[in-house]
């Protein structure tokens, strides 16, 4: 069409008023962007000796074969399972040296998120935990050592007890002397889950992972005498032998929940919310709900599993109080009920008003806590960090004086035992790793949960690639993990001068802050490094 | 999910009809609501209308638009040329305030108006972004496992990408996605993206139209692929009429060809006659026959074998190098009966017996990372072989010593004597024979 002159444009008024297109029919026609890779694959031709295991192991298919292997940069995570599994070692996946212009507001990542959020004009989606650079505040706390007016203790020649009770204890216990010297328990206990080491696995549901990835850790559970969590994905039928241990998980969609699948485990939990994405539900793609995952969850195959955002049935404490004994109906009384929150501003408040409606443990999952799939943003700007929920909760419990009425649980970022011990320390019973146990299986954390390509074979339900783990290994590996970190709690408590975990349980006293803002320190009730007792 | 209108298109309609019919046969199949619409002229095609005036090119085309607009529906094209047409009008009116009046004041004087509002669709297009990979793969009962295709993208489906969107134009995958989501392996080949060339025979250069055609057929013939499967009806004439005349001509070529809603169909179960494949010149009935061979051949292997894991490993074939077998017998090819064995030779396999050669030392279980090894593979086929009875003498004596006393040897009583052991301890053979009956025919649940 011709550029019109004035004349000519003043005939033609109106006529383009009849151009009315609908600009509320979305687009997603749009040819992307050059974005750079993020990773770039290099092979040493010299050495590579054209075996293709590398092709063939890539669960992004970023590879290929003609005469060489070729390789999609665009489309490699750096997971480096090609890399872990070459032969000659000769593969390096590096990160793309290619430079942008710093920019101290606009950072590279942001840059590249706008071009793909121009691209594709969707929510931006990614798995595991919050990656951003928040103040760890593990890493600002120290712990106590005895010097000189109190002894430590060898845990290597003395004994250590690391076994844990989770649920809820009596005020006080009233005994009955019986005939002779004997005595008889008078008051009557509540449900109490006895754990070897104060470490439980995160809920992680077979559907996000993989069923030999959750049977691994089943049987890591099973081995250590520990929990493990069934996540919002039904109990699967191999995992039977394995349920004495298992918490099993009433969530939002109610997936795989019948009386059976309660009375199956160790207790059960209810979620409320979760870590990596507080105030949202889930949604497993139709594409990874097979056969199996299916029957387990009882929804049809090839259907979207969507937990909504809320529990439709729990619109205030009274409500939760409603589901909770529910529950305990259906159990019986005989197991504990636990309620998993996110955790966020208000956090010690809604704990008080769980704890008031009949919760025996409470796990608080903190905003560093990892996840299957989740809206980035969700996951990078909402809720708050374990440390400080932890020490709000047990102290707001201690207060109202019913912090013997639950067990908490801190979840979302524990990386060792020294994170551990801390948690313990700012008032948590026990832990939850899901994280380091995937980690343990192989994980490199690559963050691309959501494709469910993993190429680990960790969480996909691709039988290609959920072959790539072996049960027995995984389980010994995380089981491994579990000891190792256990030893490394003994020999904290034996330099802090205790024998037993539960003398370490809301001790802030044996807490100093380095480097933290005095308003944090004040959150967390923890003194700064050099101020005594 | 929108209503959809029918675009045919001239070539389809005119010359083409199968392509028609096979459209309307998956559609119907596949339960999308899709209807003829009355009125419409040809989209117009670029290189011909648009070649007497743009503004005809772009009246036409905004006209075709408007009946879409008139009768609620969005267009689904099997044609690229039309698809590029319609989109790249619509795209260039959106843009322009100008174009927007200077067609609606042309519009008028046939009493219509286009509004901007009618999207049009190529069938591929749709069925990959709207109707969705998964769902096409659940519908999908006669799976093209086995079968090698090569998949022909053409120019107007992608290009000019800024107007279309509907792939990258330079690492297309969606039209692979669609062909691999019915089974078949897509093939990968020199001069996939290249052009058919069909638009020189219009040009009255019946040899450089050959020479393209030629080139693309005898690379797809060299990666061995059992069809080209394409969607544009300009690119169907050129590989199916134009091979034909160069048949004619003594050119020692046969390459199938099917549009995409063909191949889909058959997928889908729909019968050949239903989709018309009688219409091409070039003889379906190779492909047909290949694929029902495949069928068979693949559904015998399954009984034993996890198909897709046995065909990874035919791929792959690294650790061939480690086995210590091929290291004194140059004849032992352990990859190569893998690969007979995807390609569904069981019979062949065992009757060969070359798998007794395994001598199952573990290397190759060690070095495969998929935890499936040749040596698995092979155990599958030597106890399809003791089923069957086929087995080398020694193993037949220890099978047969076995069933008798429940051990593989009995021992020399001199040689227990003169070491001054004691008699062994009494064999249990008697409860295997109760456990087993050792019937011959027992088969693994």
């Amino acid at each position: 069409m011709p550029q019109l002159d004035l004349d000519t444009r003043d005939a033609l008024a109106g006529a383009e008023a009849e151009f009315a297109p609908d600009h509320t029919r979305p687009r997603a026609d749009v040819v992307p962007l050059y974005s750079p890779p993020e990773f770039v694959w290099r092979n040493d031709t010299e050495r590579c000796r054209r075996c293709k295991r590398c092709v063939m192991q890539c669960g992004w298919r970023a590879l290929s074969w003609q005469d060489r292997v070729g390789a999609d940069h665009n489309k490699c995570v750096g997971c480096h399972r090609c890399e872990a599994m070459c032969p000659e070692k000769c593969i390096v996946v590096a990160p793309n040296p290619q430079h942008y212009k710093p920019h101290a507001l606009w950072s590279v990542t942001h840059r590249k998120n706008v071009w793909k959020q121009g691209d594709t004009g969707g929510v931006l989606l990614t798995g595991m935990g919050n990656d951003a650079p928040y103040q760890v505040i593990f890493d600002h706390l120290v712990l106590d050592a005895c010097q000189v007016t109190n002894p430590s203790i060898d845990p290597l020649r003395e004994p250590m007890e690391l076994r844990t009770f989770l649920g809820r204890k009596p005020e006080r216990v009233e005994l009955d002397a019986g005939p002779g010297s004997a005595l008889a328990l008078k008051t009557r206990l509540d449900p109490n889950l006895e754990i070897a080491t104060p470490i439980v696995f995160a809920p992680m549901s077979y559907g996000s992972i993989s069923l030999p990835a959750q049977k691994a850790i089943a049987m890591a559970a099973a081995e250590c005498g520990i929990l493990w969590n069934t996540g919002e994905g039904g109990l699967h039928e191999d995992l039977r032998p394995y349920a004495h241990c298992a918490v099993v998980q009433c969530a939002s969609g109610r997936f795989g929940v019948h009386a059976g699948y309660f009375n199956a485990g160790a207790a059960v939990e209810i979620k409320i919310g979760q870590g990596a994405k507080p105030g949202i539900g889930g949604h497993l793609p139709g594409e990874k709900v097979s056969l199996e995952v299916s029957q387990t969850r009882m929804i049809p195959v090839g259907s979207d599993a969507l937990s909504p955002a809320p529990q439709h049935d729990i619109y205030s404490i009274e409500d939760l109080r409603q589901l909770i004994y529910a529950i305990k109906e259906a159990t019986d009384y005989a197991k504990p009920v636990c309620v998993k929150i996110a955790a966020v501003h208000n956090v010690a408040a809604i704990a008080s008003g769980i704890v008031r409606a009949g919760a025996d443990i409470i796990y608080l999952d903190g905003f560093r806590g990892g996840t299957g799939a989740a809206p980035t943003v969700i996951r990078d700007h909402l809720g708050i960090p374990v440390e400080i929920a932890v020490a709000v909760v047990d102290e707001r419990l201690r207060q109202e004086g019913i912090r013997n009425q639950a067990s908490l649980i801190a979840a979302g970022g524990i990386r060792s035992s020294a994170d551990m011990a801390k948690a313990i320390a700012l008032g948590a019973d026990a832990v939850a790793i899901g994280t380091a146990a995937l980690l343990a299986l192989g994980c490199t954390l690559c963050q691309k949960c959501y494709t469910g390509r993993c190429s680990w074979g960790i969480c996909t339900q691709d039988p290609e690639l959920t072959r790539r783990i072996d049960p027995l290994v995984g389980a010994r590996r995380i089981a491994n993990l579990v000891r190792a970190w256990s030893a490394e709690l003994e020999e904290i408590l034996g330099a802090l001068g205790l024998n037993a975990v539960e003398s370490l349980r809301g001790s802030k006293e044996r807490l100093r802050g380095l480097d933290v803002d005095p308003s944090t320190l004040d959150v967390l009730g923890v003194k700064p490094a050099g101020v005594g007792a | 999910m929108s209503r959809y209108g029918y675009f045919w298109g001239c070539y389809v309609q005119g010359r083409l009809p199968h392509i028609e019919k096979s459209t309307r046969a998956v559609m119907q199949h596949l339960g999308v609501d899709c209807a003829d619409t009355e009125g419409l002229t040809c989209c117009p095609e670029k290189t011909t209308v648009a070649n007497m005036g743009h503004d005809e090119w772009l009246v036409t085309a905004a006209r075709n638009l408007a009946i879409a607009e008139d009768a609620g529906v969005d267009f689904l094209t099997p044609c690229p040329g039309c698809f590029g047409t319609l989109k790249g009008a619509a795209a260039e009116v959106a843009s322009s305030a100008a174009a927007q009046g200077e067609v609606n004041r042309e519009l008028r004087r046939v009493g219509r108006s286009y509004r901007g509002t009618a999207r049009t669709a190529h069938i591929l297009e749709f069925l990959h972004r709207d109707f969705g990979l998964s769902a096409i793969g659940e519908r999908v009962t006669a799976p093209l496992t086995g079968m090698r295709i090569a998949i022909h993208y053409g120019c107007h489906l992608l290009k000019p990408s800024a107007d279309l969107a509907v792939d990258d134009p330079a690492h297309p995958t969606k039209f692979d996605e669609l062909v691999e989501t019915l089974g078949a392996t897509s093939v990968a080949y020199e001069g996939k993206l290249s052009c058919c060339g069909g638009l020189l025979s219009r040009v009255d250069d019946q040899d450089a139209a050959q020479a393209m055609a030629r080139r693309k057929l005898r690379d797809v013939a060299a990666e061995r692929a059992d069809a080209i499967c394409l969607a544009c009806p300009a690119c169907f004439m050129q590989y199916d009429t134009t091979q034909f005349l160069l048949q004619r001509k003594g050119e020692q070529i046969h390459v199938p060809v099917l549009y995409y809603t063909e191949l889909l169909g058959l997928a889908l179960g729909l019968a050949p006659d239903d989709l018309g494949l009688s219409s091409h010149r070039i003889d379906i009935q190779p492909f047909l026959i290949r694929w029902q061979g495949q069928r068979e051949a693949i559904e015998r292997v399954r009984e034993r074998w996890d198909y897709d894991l046995l065909r990874k490993c035919a791929e792959c074939g690294a650790c061939a190098f480690d086995c210590p077998v091929t290291r004194v017998d140059v004849a032992f090819d352990p990859n190569g009966i893998i690969r007979q064995l995807s390609d569904g030779q069981v019979d062949q396999v065992l009757r060969e017996g070359e798998f007794w050669r395994c001598v199952e030392c573990c290397t190759c279980r060690e070095a495969c990372f998929q935890r499936y090894s040749m040596m698995d593979i092979f155990r599958v086929a030597k106890q399809l072989a003791a089923e069957r009875g086929v087995t080398p003498a020694g193993t037949a004596e220890g099978m047969a010593a076995f069933r008798k006393s429940g051990r593989l040897v009995e021992g020399s009583a001199s040689q227990r004597k003169r070491l001054g052991l004691p008699e062994p301890a009494a064999a249990g053979g008697s409860e295997l024979t109760q456990l087993f009956e050792w019937r011959p025919e027992r088969r693994r649940p």
